[in-house]
C-alpha cells in the first residue's frame, strides 16, 4: 500500500447525523482518509460532483442520503438513486469506475451503520487500489 | 422599556421550550419509523405514505357509500305515498339486516370514516414534528385543515343520516347551535333543516351536504396537492391489504347498528359519543353555546394560521437562482424541482436557446434539488455555489 | 428454490390465503350450509363439498370463533368479512417478505462495460 487515497463523502445534512463524527479537518475521527462534504439535499448532489473527485484522485465517492420515501424535499434521495443507477439524467458519465461509488440511504439516528460500512468501503478501495496497481506493474 | 424587555425574554424562554418539544418529538418520530424500518424496510413503511393513507380511506369511502346510496330512502315518512313505513332509518335497517353484505358495507363505510380522520390526525402530526408544514409549505398546511374540517362536518351529517334517536338529538342540538350564531344563524338554520322546522325536506338536504361535500374534498384536495410534482397519493399494494383487512376485523369484532327510530314527539338526551366525529358535541353540551363557538372559531383560525408563527432555527431560505447565460433550457431542473417552483420561459431575443429557467421565488425551498439536475451549471444556490464545493471536493480528494 | 424461513413462512402464508379464500369463504358466504345454488350444487356434490361445509358447522369451538356479537341476521356476511380480514392480512405480510428488498439502505452500482 504506497500512498493511500482518500474517499470523499457527499452527505445530506439531515441524513445520517455525522457532526459528532467529525473532527476539525471535516474527516471522520478514526479515518483521517474520510472525507465530509454537506450538502442542503442529497439532491443538489450533481454526477459532476463525483467525476470531479473521482479525477483529482479519490479513492472512492460514498453519497449519503436519507431513508428512501422520507426526504425532507420530498423526493431529493430518490433523485440521486435514479442519477446514479443511470434511470434519470444527468447520469454518471460511461468511464466512471462504477466500484468506486457507493450509496447509502440513512436516516439521522444511523450513524453506526454509516461507520460500520464506511469503514469496509475503504479497505474495499484500499485492496482495488492494491489490485490496480499490480495490474500497472505486470503490464 | 423594561416591559418590553421582559416580554422579549418570555418569548425566548417559550421558543427554547417549543424547540425542544418538537427536537424531541422528532426523535421520537425517527426512532418509530427506524424501528419499522429494520421490520419491513422503507419500501413498506407506512410512516412514508402518510398522507396516502387518508387519501386511499376516502376511495374505500366512495365505493362503499355508492351501496348504500343505491338503497338510502332519506325522507321521514312517505306516509301519503304507501301504507308501509319506508323512511330513511327503515332503509338502513332494510340495508343492515336484509341486504346480503349490507351490514358488512355499512360497517365498512363507517369504520373507513373513522380510520380515515385518525390517519389525518396522523398525516399532521407528522408534518407538524418533523416541520415540513411552513414556508414555502402553507398552501398544503391550509388547505389540510380546511379538509380536515369538511371531512368532520361530513362525518358528521352522516350521524344524522341514519335517523335513529341519537340523529335527531344531533340534529336538534346543531340548530340551536346555529340559532346561537348572530345575523348569520337564522339563515343558516334555514339551510341546514332545509327549511323552518325538520321535514322530509330536511333529510334529502342532509343527503346531499353529505354527498356533495364529499365531492368537493376532491377539489380542495387539488389544491392540497397544487405545489406537489408527483404527489404521493397511493400506498404500496400490501400496505392497501392491511388497510382494508384492518376496517373487516373491527366490523366483525364491532358491528354496526342503529338505535331506535327517531320520533319527533319526543326529546332523546343521551347518546355514544364517537369520538372521532362527535367530539364538538360533546363539548357543546358542556359548555354555553358562546363559549362553544368562540373557542371553536378560535382553534380552526389557530390552526390554519399556525405556520405564520412558528419561528424555529432552521436556515432561512434563499431561492435559487439562474445563471441566465448558462442555461440551455433543458426543463431538467423544471422537471425534477419537488415544489414546482421553476417555470421555463420563453428566452430573451437573441438567446441561442428556445427556453430559459426562471425560478418562482415564493415556492422555492432551497433544496438545490434543480442543482443536482443541471448539467450545465446554470443553477445555483447563492449561499452554497456548486463552484464552491467543487473546488472543496476536489482539494480534499488531492489531500494527502 | 426454497432457502431459509423466510421462503418457509411464505409458503405458509399463500396456503392459508388460499385454504381460506376457497374454503372458508365460501362457506361463511353459504351462512355456514353446504347449500350451494343448484347449478352448482350437483359439482360440489360430487367432490363432496357440500358435505364437508355442512360437517365445518358442527364445530362448536369454530362456530363460536367466526359468529359475531350483538348481530342476529347475516351471521355469515360478518363471518366472511373476519376470513377476508385473514386472507388479506396473509397476502400482506407474504407481499411484504417477498418485495422487501435486503437492503434498501444500500445502492451498489453495477459496473458498465
Amino acid at each position: 500500500m504506497a500512498d493511500k487515497k482518500t474517499v470523499i463523502t457527499l452527505v445530506c445534512e439531515r441524513a445520517a447525523d455525522l457532526n459528532s463524527l467529525l473532527d476539525k479537518n471535516e474527516s471522520i475521527v478514526g479515518m483521517p482518509d474520510v472525507h465530509v462534504v454537506k450538502f442542503p439535499c442529497s439532491g443538489m448532489i450533481q454526477p459532476l460532483m463525483i467525476e470531479a473527485a473521482l479525477k483529482a484522485g479519490a479513492g472512492g465517492v460514498i453519497v449519503c442520503g436519507c431513508q428512501i420515501g422520507d426526504c425532507y424535499y420530498r423526493e431529493g434521495n430518490k433523485m440521486i438513486r435514479d442519477r446514479l443507477l443511470g434511470e434519470r439524467p444527468p447520469g454518471l458519465k460511461k468511464a466512471v469506475d462504477r466500484r468506486r461509488v457507493m450509496a447509502l440511504w440513512l436516516s439521522r439516528m444511523q450513524k453506526q451503520r454509516f461507520l460500520s460500512e464506511a469503514k469496509e468501503f475503504v479497505t474495499q478501495m484500499a485492496k482495488l487500489d492494491q489490485e490496480e496497481s499490480t495490474a500497472k506493474a505486470a503490464s | 422599556m423594561t416591559s418590553s424587555v421582559k416580554n422579549e425574554t418570555n418569548n425566548n424562554w417559550l421558543k427554547q421550550v417549543y424547540n425542544q418539544f418538537i427536537e424531541a418529538a422528532n426523535k421520537l418520530t425517527l426512532a418509530i419509523e427506524d424501528g419499522i424500518n429494520t421490520a419491513i424496510t422503507s419500501k413498506y413503511n407506512p410512516f412514508y405514505y402518510h398522507g396516502a393513507l387518508p387519501q386511499f380511506y376516502l376511495w374505500v369511502l366512495f365505493l362503499s357509500g355508492l351501496l348504500l346510496f343505491a338503497y338510502y330512502v332519506p325522507t321521514i315518512d312517505n306516509a301519503y305515498l304507501s301504507n308501509r313505513l319506508i323512511n330513511a332509518w327503515t332503509s338502513v335497517q332494510y340495508i343492515t339486516n336484509s341486504l346480503p353484505f349490507g351490514g358488512v358495507i355499512r360497517g365498512i363505510h363507517r369504520y373507513s370514516g373513522d380510520a380515515m380522520v385518525l390517519f389525518i390526525f396522523l398525516h399532521a402530526i407528522r408534518v407538524w414534528f418533523t416541520d415540513r408544514y411552513r414556508q414555502y409549505r402553507w398552501i398544503q398546511w391550509a388547505t389540510g385543515v380546511i379538509l380536515l374540517l369538511m371531512v368532520l362536518f361530513i362525518g358528521q351529517t352522516g350521524y344524522y343520516l341514519v335517523w335513529d334517536e341519537r340523529s335527531l338529538l344531533l340534529t336538534r342540538m346543531t340548530v340551536s347551535a346555529l340559532d346561537a350564531l348572530p345575523i348569520i344563524g337564522a339563515p343558516l338554520k334555514a339551510w341546514f333543516l332545509n327549511g323552518d322546522t325538520i321535514t322530509n325536506l330536511t333529510l334529502s338536504n342532509f343527503l346531499f351536504i353529505h354527498i356533495g361535500l364529499s365531492f368537493a374534498l376532491l377539489f380542495v384536495l387539488w389544491l392540497h396537492y397544487v405545489r406537489m410534482t408527483r404527489p404521493v397519493i397511493t400506498p404500496p399494494p400490501a400496505v392497501n391489504f392491511i388497510l382494508v383487512a384492518a376496517i373487516l376485523l373491527i366490523v366483525f369484532l364491532v358491528p354496526i347498528s342503529s338505535g331506535n327510530m327517531a320520533n319527533l314527539n319526543t326529546q332523546p338526551n343521551t347518546y355514544d359519543v364517537d369520538w372521532f366525529f362527535l367530539f364538538n358535541y360533546w363539548l357543546m353540551a358542556h359548555m354555553p353555546m358562546s363559549v362553544f363557538w368562540i373557542s371553536m372559531t378560535a382553534l380552526a383560525v389557530g390552526a390554519t394560521i399556525l405556520p405564520w408563527f412558528v419561528k424555529t432555527v432552521s436556515p432561512p431560505v434563499t431561492p435559487a437562482e439562474v445563471v441566465i447565460n448558462k442555461c440551455t433550457g433543458c426543463s431538467l431542473c423544471y422537471r425534477d424541482c419537488p415544489y414546482q417552483a421553476i417555470e421555463m420561459v420563453p428566452a430573451p431575443a437573441g438567446s441561442r436557446f428556445k427556453l430559459l429557467a426562471t425560478v418562482n421565488v415564493p415556492r422555492c425551498s432551497s433544496c438545490g434539488i434543480c442543482v443536482g439536475a443541471c448539467a450545465f451549471d446554470a443553477i445555483d444556490l447563492p449561499q452554497l455555489p456548486d463552484a464552491t464545493v467543487l473546488t472543496q471536493i476536489k482539494s480534499l480528494a488531492e489531500v494527502k | 428454490m426454497i432457502k431459509g424461513i423466510k421462503d418457509i413462512v411464505i409458503l405458509i402464508l399463500a396456503a392459508l390465503c388460499l385454504i381460506v379464500s376457497l374454503v372458508f369463504m365460501p362457506w361463511s358466504e353459504l351462512n355456514f350450509t353446504g347449500n350451494f345454488p343448484g347449478w352448482l350444487s350437483g359439482v360440489m356434490g360430487h367432490f363432496g363439498v357440500n358435505k364437508f361445509f355442512a360437517d365445518l358447522a358442527t364445530h362448536n369451538k369454530l362456530m363460536e370463533l367466526v359468529t359475531p356479537k350483538d348481530v342476529q341476521t347475516n351471521l355469515g356476511d360478518y363471518a366472511y368479512s373476519l376470513f377476508l380480514f385473514v386472507a388479506m392480512t396473509a397476502s400482506a405480510i407474504a407481499i411484504v417478505l417477498i418485495g422487501k428488498e435486503d437492503d434498501s439502505e444500500k445502492t451498489v452500482l453495477e459496473a458498465k462495460k
